[in-house]
């Protein structure tokens, strides 16, 4: 039997085309040396060579990558630190579900729920203790607490591969609880802790929403700047900005899928 | 079981044992809590909280600078179902109206165009799967603002689609194709395709066709075939593919906002409204309410549906 | 005394997994466990391994109490029957494991764990993770993974399930002069009585949560106690008896003298099928009896006799289907069985 007909293919590369088409006119108009429009004015990288000086867009690189990073390594600590607690210790089942909700929580809530969810957290801290104006910190924050759970999710997948003889014979070999846990389970457990790092890091690059609501006025990252250049019209400077951005989130995925082959989703 | 043993261990002993070591409950209570309570506290305190939070702050006032005064009213409930200092109009009930088929209709389509994408990519050898699910993959992590603003680009008046457009009649000449309802459902489509499309594909993987095989024996006919052999099987993934889409779908508001403009709002860009320019949060709280409430129902039902796949 | 459990108990829930299990094993012994899955023998292993704990009753190593010791600080470790590597160290690393938990110094534990690694043969493989080693020299890395740690008692929960027969042989013979060399204390869990018959000089055959018979591994294989144990044991022939005098029983076939006093009016008998003779003369017959199916094992032959007795013979005889046999039963191969009451009692269920 024809597990494929003609007819899926070609729909297929048509949705192919479809699902590229967009982003490759992004990346072939970045290297248009018209200033204004859509017509080919010839072949140019001045677009390239302007944003390496755009101290704005510097900066939101910048903080786009601290953003990435700090809230990646806070969240990996925390979610695994959750999986284990949740999936290696004795719990009655009533409690286990409720700690299962809350932890779907952040994977089901919309995005725009939980960007209204946290300004309204993070006002009532500001108005209870006065401190913790919006920006970079209450971005981070944010961003930890929707990644914690895919964290947590992903060491979760790894915890149920490991049987607990593994942690019986390192206590049958004169172990002490510290040194089952850092010595066994944690090295044990580091593909799905890396996979869910790397979960962690692209959901923080990929977010919009929850940045947009929590940032304040000094911490815009890419993503925030592309949008507020967009409203003020499309230059061909967000072309070369959005392809090297497209370009690295393929280099990524490709090394996800270098890295951790089968282990996704 | 380990549960029991800790229950147990209440009235039995008052040593318990947990993975080979010999501790007392309380121990292993401290240990626990340790673990967990970092992420469930954060979990619990900037999300589980605030939304429960929305209940009541959807029944306060806005203050005269934006601030929430805690006088209940039922005004903003009022003001969502249309009654406005002018009287009553549907403007918001269409808002709410429109996500709703919006992200119904998004899902629909994506569903269609991925069944044909799952088998073609079960059909590659196992060599360029890969390659090809890696393809699938990156627009699925490519930004959504850059992902959304590259349609801008598409449907510019000078690019070719829109004056293919102008020349079939279709739309003004001069004229860029957004923002239109059309440009949302292409923006929102080539979004959440991939949700969709990947979900599908591996319960397409895991097809049994021999299943399949006696369908085309016994029915003959494609949609029966489709109908009885293929759906069945893939409904778990398909299933999956709904909540993963039709929630995020109709809470979606930057493809709305660039690609829809004003004329095209969803609750999404609402909601955005109150808590950003109007600084009505009274307000924007009643409408995630209901957002929260229509994504609860949405969860319910497909995981309802999944439950009865399953059985 | 190696190690001495009085009155274990442990319940799982509803379901009893020990019963009042009392055991004693000998310093330097190999003690096996032998039963049936689900007999009880590895919660027994693993509350002596300190890894389960009793209800009830208490471990005695050595002369010390280790009841309310955990697993950590027990002169006692463990094979396990997955072997639980710590698949992420290498052989050395996961030989030196225990040692370093010990806070042994470096050096020294690297050289105790490389002479251990001699002792199994598997010098030369420091290096390689568990997931380069086979199923065999996975099995020695954990046995040497234990021994390094010079245990009091070294315990082995099925440690040859995971082999293929052929090997398992092999390796039985070579538990059995690691443990005569190194004069340790060895206690096995198993279901396989070859295995057990193999390696150990004492026994305990365990059924439903308790002990159903302990003794030499000769004691037992030769004179089950009970039905359960000779059933286990596989005597595979049974009859009803009934005693005639003080050493004189009759059962269906006819009346057998026999070389032991029956405890019992009304009983049970086996014998087992390598023990029946075919008699040479009329006067030696026992019992006369058709061969419905017989059987070429290789090296010995079976009778499927029509009054529902096996035999079997060493020597592998021209006996055609249908012939009859006259069959003679020496004295001492006709065992009594004693209480049968083990087998009818329903221990599974709490009170």
């Amino acid at each position: 039997m024809k597990r494929c007909s003609i007819g899926s293919s070609i729909g297929s590369v048509a949705i192919f085309i479809f699902l590229y088409l967009p982003m490759l006119s992004v990346a072939v108009f970045s290297f248009n040396a018209s200033k204004m429009g859509l017509k080919w004015g010839g072949f140019s990288t001045e677009w390239y060579e302007k944003l390496v000086h755009n101290q704005m867009i510097l900066n939101a690189a910048w903080n786009t990558l601290v953003l990435a990073v700090t809230s990646t390594f806070i969240s990996t600590i925390i979610g695994t630190m959750l999986a284990i607690g949740m999936f290696r210790f004795p719990w009655s089942r009533r409690a286990m579900n409720k700690l299962n909700v809350l932890l779907h929580l952040p994977v089901v809530t919309p995005d725009i729920i939980f960007a209204v969810a946290l300004v309204i957290a993070f006002s009532v801290i500001r108005y209870m203790t006065g401190l913790f104006e919006l920006g970079m910190a209450s971005m981070i924050v944010g961003h930890v607490t929707f990644q914690i759970s895919f964290v947590a999710l992903a060491v979760k997948g790894r915890l149920e591969l490991i049987g607990h003889d593994v942690e019986e014979a390192a206590c049958d070999l004169y172990a002490g609880y510290w040194r089952v846990l850092t010595r066994v389970l944690l090295p044990m457990l580091m593909p799905g802790i890396v996979a869910g790092a790397m979960l962690a890091f692209t959901l923080s690059l990929d977010d919009f929403v929850i940045s947009f609501f929590t940032a304040g006025p000094k911490s815009s990252t890419l993503p925030l700047f592309i949008y507020a250049s967009v409203k003020r019209g499309i230059t061909p400077e967000i072309h070369a900005l959005s392809t090297i951005i497209m370009l690295a989130t393929i280099c990524t995925v490709a090394f996800m899928q270098k890295m951790a082959p089968g282990a996704k989703h | 079981m380990q549960g029991e043993n800790l229950e147990h261990a209440k009235e039995a002993s008052t040593i318990i044992l947990h993975n080979g070591e010999m501790v007392r409950p309380s121990i292993i209570r401290a240990r626990q809590a340790t673990f967990i309570s970092p992420g469930i506290l954060a979990i619990i305190t900037l999300l589980a909280l605030p939304c429960i939070s929305l209940f009541a702050v959807a029944f306060m006032t806005r203050g005269q600078y934006g601030e929430i005064l805690f006088e209940p009213t039922f005004g903003n409930i009022r003001r969502l179902l249309g009654f406005g200092y002018f009287g009553w109009s549907a403007d918001n009930l269409l808002i709410l109206w429109r996500s709703v088929v919006v992200a119904f209709v998004t899902t629909a389509l994506c569903i269609v165009l991925s069944y044909p994408l799952a088998f073609f990519l079960a059909a590659r050898p196992a060599k360029t799967r890969l390659l090809w699910l890696t393809v699938l993959l990156i627009p699925f992590w490519t930004n959504l603002v850059i992902r959304t603003y590259a349609w801008l680009l598409v449907f510019d008046s000078d690019m070719p689609f829109a004056r293919i457009m102008a020349w079939l009649g279709l739309m003004e000449p001069g004229t860029s194709a957004y923002p239109s309802q059309f440009a949302v459902y292409v923006g929102m489509v080539s979004v959440f395709l991939p949700f969709v499309a990947l979900p599908i594909y591996t319960a397409v993987e895991k097809l049994d066709w021999s299943i399949v095989e006696a369908a085309v024996d016994l029915y003959s006919n494609k949609w029966r075939v489709f109908r009885h052999a293929i759906l069945p099987q893939t409904l778990p993934g398909l299933s999956v593919g709904i909540t993963l889409t039709f929630v995020p779908a109709m809470g979606m508001f930057v493809v709305p906002d660039m690609l829809g403009g004003a004329r095209y709002m969803l609750i999404g860009n609402l909601i955005q409204q109150q808590f950003g320019t109007s600084r009505d949060w009274p307000f924007g709280a009643a409408l995630s309410l209901v957002l929260m409430i229509l994504t609860l129902g949405a969860l319910m039902a497909t995981s309802g549906k999944r439950k009865k796949g399953r059985a | 005394m190696g190690l001495t459990a009085y009155a274990v108990c442990k319940n799982y829930g509803e379901t009893r997994a020990l019963y009042d299990v009392d055991l004693a094993v000998n310093k330097g012994e190999f003690f096996t466990l032998l039963g049936p899955s689900g007999c009880g023998k590895t919660t027994l292993l693993r509350i002596v391994a300190g890894l389960e704990m009793a209800d009830n009753g208490r471990i005695v190593i050595n002369g010390k109490d280790f009841t309310k010791i955990p697993a950590n600080r027990r002169p006692v470790n463990t094979v396990f029957q997955s072997y639980a590597m710590f698949p992420h160290l290498t052989v050395l690393e996961n030989v030196c494991f225990g040692l370093i938990s010990r806070r042994i110094p470096k050096a020294q534990a690297i050289e105790k764990a490389r002479a251990t690694l001699d002792l199994v043969r598997l010098a030369g493989f420091e290096d390689r993770k568990p997931d380069q080693l086979s199923g065999g020299q996975r099995q020695r890395v954990a046995l040497a993974r234990a021994l390094a740690n010079e245990p009091e008692i070294l315990l082995l929960d099925e440690p040859m399930s995971a082999l293929d027969a052929k090997l398992r042989v092999q390796v039985q013979v070579e538990l059995r002069q690691i443990q005569q060399r190194l004069d340790k204390t060895f206690i096995m869990v198993t279901h396989d009585q070859q295995e057990a018959l193999t390696v150990s000089d004492r026994m305990a055959v365990m059924g439903q949560g308790q002990v159903a018979q302990y003794g030499s591994v000769r004691e037992v294989y030769d004179r089950p106690r009970n039905r359960f144990v000779a059933d286990f044991l596989q005597t595979q022939n049974f009859l009803d008896a009934e005693r005639v005098g003080p050493r004189e029983i009759s059962t269906r076939l006819g009346r057998w003298r026999l070389c032991e006093d029956i405890p019992w009016e009304k009983g049970c008998i086996t014998v087992r099928p390598e023990k029946l003779q075919i008699a040479r003369e009329a006067s030696a017959c026992d019992f006369r009896a058709r061969v419905n199916t017989v059987i070429y094992r290789g090296c010995y032959q079976q009778f499927i006799l029509d009054n529902g007795l096996l035999m079997e013979t060493e020597t592998v005889l021209p006996v055609a289907q249908g012939e009859e046999l006259m069959v003679h039963v020496p004295k001492d191969a006709v065992i009594v069985l004693h209480e049968d009451e083990f087998q009818r009692m329903d221990l599974r269920k709490v009170k």
